[in-house]
């Protein structure tokens, strides 16, 4: 079984197609041309890394190769190149700009972005071209190569979009390849989010402190860019480092299902505004993991860089933390130490379940220590998901299938294959590569964050501060849903599927009794 | 390279805790010892502490060394965290 970001990833897009922006101006033409020409076409990105015009020596090496079909400015009038040439555009249209973009040893195909990059004003569209290649599986690479391109403002693969009634035709054909109306996640229906911020008295978790520890996060996509306050990736007093990239996706998600800009007219809703603040746990060097007869390199949590995130949430008296992480190994003095200390302080922690039902559930940390809120996964149906571990540590159930949230607006991969040299050794290969911007992942880890979200609303709306009275409360207010057949624990959901609307009356309620 | 973790008696005052700490990092294949969060206000939280071996030390000798140490209250390899899989 693959890593998780494989499977929600079912998205469709258009075979061999890349838009690619150029950044206003961008480097002049011919400047910085043209690396080698060595070297696979496929997994070479790599060669020429983030020099100054990596991206477009690499697409000139596509060119060379015969990879390229065509690169269309989206502008009309400009030159384009197709079929091996440099077309006129009207705009070019006594040849002379041609012949002389023609001329640059970097190649037609790099010279036409290149002209489009000081074209247009401010419309950034003006500066965008479609770039069409002979292979699909030479997207991936061309893409990762031309994103490291500081001339380069953006490129993304090309959506297919269909008619609103696509048939059903398997498991994931309700995903569609961009997000849906911010006002339609399903996540946030089962969950009565709308309804729970129209309570009277409403208040926002502004001043809720969140962590979330995890593989960081793009501090510069348009739907976080004002969400979250705090960044923390590297500690100069402590050895090794890492660098502010979020290169799995997976914390950029988490931190868009808690806090994405709600109704800003883009991508997804997050559930709150709070005072976010991430730690990157991971450092960005994959481990190789052997299972008997094949291997892959997988990231794994830093644990100096985990513990460390513990403490600094100890000592800045985080509200509530959320954890997506997991692992089968019970923990040792010092993780259960800081944990201890955080509840202590009256920090409520939420963690995945795990996604391991298909191997028999078995007990995942930190979910399972003690006084952890524990969260499962809820699909569609508000029935638990075909992964989501059972257990009686589980303490609710959340949304956690097909949950559309935010990605880096850079690539980036979750694993790489692993292959094996003649000599024996292990290397990496071929990279899983994710989507950017946005996509719909599954997993507790989707789950957990809205339980987060939940918790740092509750304490907003009067609900009392401490593991035992949030997790009380958590459970006072979940839905017993189907699955449960009347019971009311069940090891696949808990106390029930989280009610965010239920959650805050409680805490409204209570606190007017209170003051009454 | 590997890391254990361990935690200092609390009592301990700053060169207590220091001077353990220089003992640690002069073990044979120790690298580097210090508390996980150096700058932190709270003793409690300075107790943290880790050390790094280098490649081809055992983790598991040196967890068993600094349990025996008086000043040492647990030390421990830790368990190996990742990202839940489907």
């Amino acid at each position: 079984m693959g890593p998780l970001f494989t499977q929600g990833t079912a998205a469709d897009y258009h075979e061999g197609m890349l838009l690619v922006q150029m950044r206003d101006g961008g480097t002049p033409a011919g400047a910085g041309a043209v690396g080698g020409s060595a070297g696979k076409a496929s997994g070479f990105a790599g060669q020429f890394g983030a020099g100054p015009s990596g991206g477009l020596s690499a697409l000139s090496y596509y060119e060379r190769a015969g990879l390229l079909s065509r690169v269309t400015p989206l502008a009309r009038g400009r030159a384009r190149f197709a079929g091996h040439t440099l077309v006129a555009g009207d705009d070019d249209a006594d040849g002379s700009l041609v012949l002389g973009l023609a001329d640059r040893a970097e190649g037609s195909a790099a010279a036409t972005l290149r002209n489009v990059a000081g074209y247009g004003g401010a419309r950034d569209g003006a500066k965008t071209s479609l770039v069409e290649l002979a292979r699909d599986e030479e997207v991936k690479p061309l893409q990762l190569a031309l994103a490291n391109d500081p001339n380069i403002a953006s490129v993304s693969r090309v959506p297919i979009r269909y008619l609103a009634a696509r048939p059903r035709s398997g498991d994931d054909s309700t995903i569609a390849a961009a997000p849906p109306p911010a006002a339609s996640m399903w996540n946030l229906r089962a969950i009565r989010w709308a309804q729970a911020r129209a309570l009277a008295g409403f208040i926002e978790a502004d001043n809720l402190k969140v962590a979330v520890l995890d593989s960081g996060v793009d501090l510069g996509h348009p739907d976080l860019a004002s969400q979250v306050r705090g960044y923390t990736y590297a500690h100069p007093t402590t050895p090794g480092s890492s660098s502010d990239q979020d290169l799995i996706g997976h914390g950029t998600h988490v931190a868009g299902t808690i806090a994405a800009a709600i109704n800003n007219n883009l991508g997804v809703n997050g559930i709150c505004h709070c005072d976010l603040h991430v730690w990157k746990i991971f450092d960005d060097q994959p481990d190789f993991q052997f299972d008997g007869a094949s291997g892959m390199f997988v990231y794994y949590v830093d644990p100096l860089m985990y513990r460390r995130a513990l403490l600094d949430c100890v000592e800045e008296n985080v509200a509530v933390v959320n954890l997506s992480i997991g692992g089968r190994g019970a923990p040792d003095l010092t993780e259960a130490g800081a944990f201890a200390d955080l509840m202590a302080n009256g920090t409520t922690v939420v963690a995945a379940m795990g996604n391991e039902r298909g191997q028999g559930s078995p007990t995942s940390y930190p979910a399972a220590i003690a006084g952890v809120v524990a969260v499962g996964a809820t699909g569609l149906e508000d029935r638990v998901t075909g992964f989501s571990n059972s257990g009686n540590h589980i303490t609710i159930a959340a949304p956690g299938d097909a949950i559309w949230s935010t990605l880096p607006t850079y690539p980036g991969q979750t694993s790489w294959q692993a292959v094996q040299g003649s000599d024996g050794r292990w290397r990496q290969g071929k990279a899983e590569t994710r989507e950017v911007n946005y996509d719909a992942w599954r997993g507790t880890s989707m789950a957990a964050p809205h339980v987060t979200a939940a918790v740092a609303l509750l304490l907003a709306n009067g609900g009392a501060r401490g593991p035992a009275a949030v997790r009380q409360a958590l459970i006072a207010a979940a839905d017993k849903v189907a699955g449960m057949n009347g019971a009311a624990f069940h090891p696949d959901y808990g106390y029930g599927r989280l009610n965010l609307e239920k959650l805050l009356q409680d805490a409204r309620s209570a606190a007017l009794g209170k003051a009454a | 390279m590997a890391d254990v973790f361990f935690k200092l008696r609390p009592d301990l005052g700053k060169v207590d805790r220091e001077g353990v700490l220089r003992r640690i990092e002069s073990l044979p294949g120790v690298s580097h010892a210090a508390p996980v969060k150096p700058e932190a206000r709270s003793p409690a939280l300075l107790a943290y502490c880790f050390a790094r071996i280098d490649d081809g030390s055992d983790a598991e000798s040196l967890a068993t060394i600094l349990q025996e140490m008086p000043e040492v209250q647990s030390a421990d390899t830790p368990a190996r965290r990742g990202l839940p899989n489907i």
